[in-house]
């Protein structure tokens, strides 16, 4: 398997880390998702996707316990970046890591999971 | 029957005047996130209550007119029950005041949030520009009901949820 051609995206109040492991892509998110971090977030996806593709990895995971907060405009990017992968057939699993003390956290990616539960899942830590 | 706004002698109001910039509302949020935070004492009604005010904040940034926008959070008590309120204020285009009229009506009138909020997640997934999800999610997600008021080319919107408990003790010791 190749090497990662994403790179890590670091602002004053967001960031983004991927890391590949076996056939996992792990995308480690912190910080503030709200209107700053939109763009970034949305252009990040779409590169990602690519990734995900050339890679053929089977799973990509989400660790979202550092992060304080998502607006609707970042978790309409997830949205996209789901969609846009079931659009292309892909069958690759997406697991969103929570802090269970944050319970923020699942409530809001509880829409992600309904809106594909045969894809989705969140695991409580 | 519509909400009535945020009263000023509710037993506690907060209300901020600011220019509608991503920099003023970053100021604006963290000065709502210290007051939810101060106010209610469970951590997941306050974030609710900070999720949708992020959301509205943020809306009438987006689609504002003017040259200012408001936002106000009031905690309203009856012998009976205590409502916290948040009450979003901006001057819009008349289009833009046409779309969002339509995109409220319907969100009031949603006999079931949610599934009205994962019927827009599916509608928008592939929209590129908008996200069209932050007023549906203050419903459905932050279980606040919703309501609004346009006059001339304001518009008000108001989120609205009874909490059980908010520290009344330190109010009352200072």
């Amino acid at each position: 398997m190749s090497s990662l051609k994403v790179e890590s995206v670091v602002t004053d109040s967001f960031g983004i880390e991927p890391t590949l492991r076996d056939d996992t892509l792990s995308v480690k998110l912190t910080g503030t998702g709200d209107m700053a971090a939109a763009a970034p977030l949305g252009s990040y996806f779409r590169t990602l996707q690519a990734e995900v593709i050339r890679l053929s990895v089977s799973a990509v995971e989400f660790d979202v316990r550092a992060l304080y907060f998502l607006n609707s405009s970042c978790l309409k990017a997830f949205i996209s970046f789901i969609c846009g992968l079931a659009g292309q057939g892909l069958k690759c699993k997406i697991q969103f890591l929570t802090d269970a003390r944050l319970g923020w956290q699942r409530r809001s990616l509880t829409a992600l999971e309904r809106m594909s539960p045969e894809l989705v899942s969140i695991a409580d830590t | 029957m519509p909400v009535s706004e945020p009263s000023r002698s509710g037993s506690l109001f907060l209300c901020i005047t600011f220019y509608p910039t991503e920099r003023m509302a970053n100021s604006v949020l963290r000065l709502v996130s210290s007051f939810c935070s101060m106010v209610l004492d469970d951590a997941n009604v306050c974030s609710r209550f900070y999720m949708a005010a992020h959301e509205l904040a943020e809306n009438i940034i987006k689609y504002s007119s003017g040259p200012k926008v408001s936002l106000e959070l009031a905690l309203e008590e009856s012998e009976s029950s205590c409502v916290m309120k948040i009450c979003a204020r901006n001057e819009a285009s008349p289009e833009r005041l046409r779309e969002v009229e339509r995109r409220l009506f319907e969100l009031k009138t949603a006999i079931d949030p949610v599934k009205h909020y994962d019927e827009l997640i599916c509608e928008t997934a592939m929209i590129e520009g908008v996200s069209g999800l932050g007023l549906a999610r203050v419903r459905a997600e932050g279980g606040l009901d919703v309501d609004y008021k346009i006059e001339g080319n304001e518009l008000t919107i108001i989120a609205h949820a009874p909490v059980g408990r908010w520290r009344v003790d330190e109010h009352l010791e200072g």
